[in-house]
Order: C-alpha cells, then structure tokens, then sequence
C-alpha cells in the first residue's frame, strides 16, 4: 500500500509532533473522503449518519473509515469530478474551523458540508425564502419583493435555487445589489434545474454556495432515490437561518419540510397571509397553531426580525 | 472545541514538502464582513499599539481569546516536556512605536496554568520593514535580513520541537524566514509552524490575486 500513500497528497500524518495537540489535526480533503466513504455503505442516510456521530462523540470521518477506504475514495473522486473541481471545493467538518455552529439544531446535524464562495456569509443575519416550484404570479411577485426588501434592511436571502419561488427570491436578492446563498439538493457540480445552471455559477462566483449531498452517493443512485435530498436540504437551509418566509406553497410541498424544521429548530416560521386565504389548503392553520407567524406584509416581517436583533443587541 | 487543520503545502507559495503547518480559523482577506469570529478576532489583535484605548480593550480581549484556544486545543502537559514556543516578532523593533509583542502575550495567555512552558523570544526584530500586509510582498531571505537570532536565548536547548507562532499565515514567507535563521543558528529540531489564522480570498477575489502574483 506504499505506493498509494506516497500518491495521496494532503493526508495528515502521526509525525511525533503532533502530540503537541489535544486531538489529531485534520486535512480538509481527508474527512472529505472519509465522508464520501460513509455514504458508500448501503442503507447510510442523514439519520443513521448522524447517530453514528452521536455515538462517538468528537469524532471526526477520518476516525470511523479506514485509510485505504479513504484513499481509494479521493481516487474515485478525482476520476468522477476531476481534480480542478475538487480543490474549488471547500468543506466544513464538525469539530474544526469555521464549521457553524447553528446546524446542530437540526434533528440530524450534518457533520460535513461543501461550498463554494464567500462562506463568510453564512455569518450574517439571514433569512429564507421558501415556496413552490410552479408559483402564481403574486407568489413570483411577492417572493422578489420580500427579497428586495430584506436585502435593503441588511438581510442576506438564503433559498435553494429550486424553480419558482427560490429562483424569484434569489434574482431579486442579486438585482437590489444584496447576498444570497443557495443551499441546493444536489451535489455542487450538478444543476437542477439545468436552466438555473448560471445562476448557480454566478452565486458560487460571486456568494455562497452550499450543498450536502456527497458526490459519489449521488452519482450512484437514480433520480428516485436521489430526489429525497431535496427535502434533506431544507432541514439545513432553515438550521443555518434565523427565520423562513413561505411564500406560497401546495398541501404536498416540499416547502412544509422547512416549515416543520424551523419550528423544531426555534427558528422564526413567516407564512403570508395569502396562504391563509387559499382554504383548499390546510397547512396554514395547522402551522399557526404550531407557532408559525402570519403575516400581512413585507413591512410586518421586517419589523418582527429587526425587534428581534434589537432585543438580542440589547441582551 | 476546534481541531487544528493541517495546510496543504501545495497551496502556499513558501512551504516545502518538510514543513509542517497548522491553523485553527480563517482570515479573509481585506478583511470581509468583520463578522466571522475569525476576522474579528485577528482584526482585533492586529490593533496598533498606538490605538485609543477603548481599541485596546479589544486587542487585550483578542489576546485572551486566542491563548485560550491554544490553552484548550494543545496538550500543555506533554508539550511543557518536548517543546519549545517562539512568538513569531512583528515586523517593528522594539522601541518603535508600533513594536508589538501581541505573539509573544498569546502565548503568555496560553501558558497562563502551565508556567512550566518553554516560551522564548528567540528571533529579534533589527530593523523596521512595511508589514506583508501593507507594502510589497518580501521573500523569507528578505524577510530574514531584518532579523536575528537572540543568542541569550540558546543558553538552555531548545526541545525536540520548536513551534513557531504567528497570527495569520498567507503565503509562509514569514514562517520560512524564521526557519532559515534557526536553522543557520545550528538549531536542528522539527519546526512546527502554528498559525491563529490562514488567509482566505473570495473566490470572485482568488483570481485577482493570482494575477498579481
């Protein structure tokens, strides 16, 4: 297996020095394999992932997979997405460096995330916007106003780049000249829709672009089971938030995904009034009973998020 | 809890295949939004010493901040037997008025329950020169030129490793100058270089960079 280590660049060593520390220093592409090598075993999910850290609490992937598993994995990377995009790819690993805090809200924390962009964003108030992926035109409408109007009160607008809804909040975010991060279903290298491919570019390019669907996992699955990351996402979208705005979504939307996690995550849950007013739906009320917001206007959100940073500002 | 992360030597312009190199959070370049804990706290402990004092409060709270992190995340205990701190000098002499030892107070803060610790100031600053921030980037032999080695404070041996801290770590010019005068001092034990932060470019950023490289 020489051979293969000398190969294998950016690997951390057990060189004698680093006893210095109190735990084994990390290599960013390492855990990335690693992880990649977790979501290789049949059945692995979010949950199952997740109790897997949980039960080995300061873990880190490269604990949990065998060095050759790992070596062999950065191998298969660099054939199925190449070696230029897998150094533009960055990762966040639980237990090092800028990895955020607020995701471990979610009911099964994602212990490895992969960007591209000014991850700094991530750092700043944020709010999603959320809804259907075949919007009314008051919905499109009333989707880029909210996000024009957050971002000139200092917002930046997190949505995932879906059709409809997210890519209305998204291009009214960049045209009031403000930030945006998408937080996708798929892994970076892959677009859906395919039409929302130089949106995606521009917003990795120029902002923050985020995914925590594995590389390999995806490729090796079909469309069936690969659609269940959509969902998934929303769970993180809201964890890495302070507050998600529907806009306007279906009875059977993935949207109420997000909705269900912002309220378990003590996040702030928007729902416009104009949901309120569609009774073929049920899931407003349902929501309101459960502690999401109604709200008449962009003007009531704003104000219940700037009371909020006034409140937290004065503490 | 935050795990040191190994630098790819790769990806900076002055580190070799021997080097060995560790930081904990990120700088942004410019300096970003000041709102990640890591650009705070390296803006923070940057502060000149001539700043109002109400900016030095801060630089005082980035010192704690960051000797506190090291404290958690090294082993004190057997580093206290096998190694050796240096603080990596600014780039002012002392007597000027913006010489600044804020290394140095980390790694009093660090050591602030473990007074065992071998911490030694073992390169001086000779000359002023524009700080790699500001002016032209200087290379680690021009860099060197500027400094040298405290021979006062070879008196006892240096430990089986020397860990060279500096703030923040852009293209390691700072950290192989040091190394160069170690090593010409007759030093021969493993360097580790130990960085707060590593610079980082917005990717709409990275390519102005490296043009101008």
């Amino acid at each position: 297996m020489l051979h293969r280590a000398i190969e294998v660049p950016y690997m951390t060593t057990n060189a004698a020095h680093t006893k210095i520390f109190n735990s084994r220093p990390i290599s960013p592409l390492e855990e990335m394999c690693a992880y990649e090598s977790l979501w290789q075993n049949q059945g692995a999910w979010f949950a199952n992932l997740a109790d897997l850290f949980r039960s080995n609490p300061g873990a880190i992937p490269s604990d949990l997979v065998d060095a050759d598993r790992i070596a062999d994995t950065l191998e298969n990377l660099k054939r199925v997405i190449g070696e230029e995009a897998l150094s533009s790819t960055g990762i966040r690993v639980h237990g090092a460096g800028e990895y955020p805090q607020k995701l471990r809200d979610a009911d099964h924390p994602v212990e490895l995330l992969y960007y591209q962009g000014n991850w700094e964003l991530v750092e700043t108030n944020s709010v999603a916007i959320v809804g259907t992926r075949s919007p009314t035109e008051e919905g499109a409408f009333n989707a880029g106003l909210i996000a024009h109007k957050l971002v000139k009160n200092g917002f930046t607008v997190v949505s995932g780049l879906a059709k409809g809804i997210d890519t209305a909040a998204h291009t009214a975010a960049l045209a009031a000249g403000g930030n945006t991060i998408a937080v996708i279903g798929t892994p970076l290298n892959d677009y859906y829709p395919k039409e929302n491919m130089d949106l995606q570019k521009h917003i990795a390019q120029h902002h923050l672009l985020i995914s925590q669907v594995p590389f390999l996992r995806y490729k090796d699955q079909n469309y069936k089971t690969n659609r269940l990351f959509f969902p998934a996402r929303n769970v993180t979208m809201s964890a890495l938030t302070q507050a998600t705005i529907i806009v306007e979504a279906g009875n059977t939307s993935g949207t109420l995904v997000q909705a269900r996690a912002a309220l378990a995550q003590k996040r702030k849950l928007f729902i416009l009034e104009s949901c309120f007013r569609k009774t073929e739906l049920n899931w407003p009320a349902r929501f309101e009973k459960l502690g999401a917001i109604r709200v008449q206007n962009v003007s009531d959100i704003i104000g219940l998020l700037t009371d909020d940073q006034a409140n937290t500002a004065r503490q | 809890m935050t795990r040191p992360i190994q630098l790819d030597n790769d990806s900076y312009r002055y580190l070799d295949d021997g080097d060995f190199c560790y930081h904990f959070l990120e700088y942004t370049s410019g300096g970003g939004f000041r709102i990640s804990q890591g650009n705070q706290q390296i803006l923070n402990l940057k502060k000149k010493p001539t700043s109002p004092e109400n900016e030095l409060y801060y630089k005082r709270k980035a010192i704690e901040f960051w000797g506190n992190l090291l404290s958690t995340e090294l082993n004190l205990a057997v580093s206290a037997t096998n190694s050796t701190f240096m603080p990596m000098p600014c780039s002012k002499p002392v007597g000027h008025q913006d010489y600044d030892d804020r290394m140095l107070k980390v790694l009093r803060r660090m050591a602030r329950n473990t007074p065992q610790l071998d911490i030694r100031e073992l390169l001086i600053q000779d000359r002023a020169r524009t700080s790699q921030h500001e002016g032209e980037r200087l290379s680690p032999e021009q860099i060197a030129s500027y400094m040298s080695v405290n021979q006062a404070a070879l008196a006892l041996p240096i430990k089986e490793n020397l860990v060279v801290l500096d703030d923040v770590i852009t293209m390691g010019a700072s950290f192989k100058a040091a190394k160069i005068l170690v090593e010409r001092a007759g030093i021969r034990t493993q360097v580790v270089g130990l960085f707060l932060a590593k610079t980082i470019w917005p990717p709409s950023e990275l390519d102005d960079w490296l043009a101008a490289l």
